[in-house]
């Protein structure tokens, strides 16, 4: 393609400049065109800038539902122009068991965070997952659900534990974050005057 | 280039009465622009405030060919009273050319720094290339790639999905 006898060279902000409005499963493919495109492929700072890029667009915001009916690792994605199911609507979350029911804790940036929903409600295990590049990660247990769980009984006060979940971006650390809190109910289902909710936060690095 | 009177609001400084701007290509044509088209350029731009001598500005990485075509566009897009509907459409119009002319128009408008033109041009490139295979794009680019068949190999295999 080149328009000379020349070879066209494309300069480096160039390749960019395209490499950024182009989809997550076409830079993926292309990281193996060459060194310096893998390389800019796989740069923290591309990412940035293909995610600022593309949120400029409607046509990149999607609305995902989890299914709990049937097999519960599948989910469905709609585009933000309608709601009708698409056709090819069933997407399987790689690290979930069909028979688990999971509930989502919040998505930011494209990164979603699932966690499986059990009797229990707390200390379930977490997952981030980037659905279009096709990535996930178990987030690591902290020891605080099992401190928390002891918490509640040696003091005689007997306490229904609930927890609450939040992800979010935090730009002074560049690092996602999961916060965790967890507090007691009486029976009344009321909070437990006097005694502090724990907290904590989960961070990738 | 253009026969209708150069908008107002292009007010010119004492020194420096002409509001056309002339430019030279590679190959050594001329062209005028009125400043305000001219303006569309941020590397026009700075060449302007610094001189006003009215000599050409050399562009050598432009040839006058695609030089032409630059000249159109900030023309156009530096007209007032065009609707978006009609300069999307001429837009369209604008980029229907070959692979090769498209690419051209990239690396004027990455040169001169035309956000607009560049815009318009790396879109329907990313259009144009985002089913290719590998191999195609290193054609299209005429990259040389230096992954010896391993390292691809298992570049391929850490996104293998994408390549199905």
């Amino acid at each position: 393609m080149s328009s000379s006898d020349d070879e066209a060279k494309l300069p480096q902000d160039v390749a960019v400049e395209i490499l950024k409005r182009l989809p997550a499963r076409s830079l993926l493919r292309f990281r193996c065109v060459c060194r310096s495109w893998r390389s800019t492929i796989d740069d923290p700072r591309f990412a940035a800038l293909h995610l600022s890029h593309s949120a400029l667009h409607a046509s990149n915001w999607h609305l995902l539902w989890l299914h709990w009916g049937g097999l519960r690792n599948l989910c469905s994605l709609f585009s933000n122009e309608s709601l009708d199911m698409p056709s090819q609507s069933e997407i399987g979350m790689p690290f979930a068991n069909p028979r688990n029911i999971h509930g989502p804790v919040g998505s930011c940036n494209g990164l979603i965070c699932v966690k499986e929903i059990s009797a229990r409600r707390y200390g379930q295990t977490m997952y981030l997952w980037n659905l279009f590049a096709r990535k996930h990660k178990v987030v690591p247990r902290s020891g605080l659900d099992s401190r928390f769980f002891l918490v509640g009984f040696p003091c005689g006060v007997l306490g229904i534990p609930r927890e609450v979940l939040g992800f979010g971006f935090d730009a002074r650390s560049n690092d996602y974050k999961i916060v965790k809190i967890l507090y007691l109910l009486d029976n009344n289902h009321r909070c437990i005057g006097g005694m502090k909710p724990w907290v904590e936060t989960y961070s990738s690095v | 280039m253009s026969s209708s009177p150069p908008p107002s609001s292009a007010a010119a400084s004492p020194s420096c009465p002409k509001k056309m701007i002339a430019l030279r290509s590679s190959d050594g044509e001329t062209f005028e622009i009125e400043e305000a088209a001219a303006l569309q350029s941020k590397t026009l731009e700075n060449m302007i405030d610094e001189d006003c001598a009215g000599t050409p500005i050399p562009l050598p990485n432009v040839t006058g060919k695609i030089l032409a075509k630059v000249v159109e566009f900030c023309s156009k897009h530096a007209e007032p009273g065009v609707d978006d509907e009609s300069l999307r459409a001429w837009d369209a119009e604008f980029v229907n050319v070959e692979q090769a002319t498209v690419f051209d128009y990239i690396l004027a408008a990455n040169f001169l720094e035309i956000p607009t033109l560049l815009n318009l041009t790396c879109n329907v490139v990313a259009d144009m290339i985002r089913g290719k295979t590998p191999d195609e794009i290193r054609k299209f680019f005429n990259i040389k790639s230096i992954f010896s068949p391993e390292e691809e190999e298992e570049v391929r295999r850490e996104n293998h999905w994408a390549f199905e």
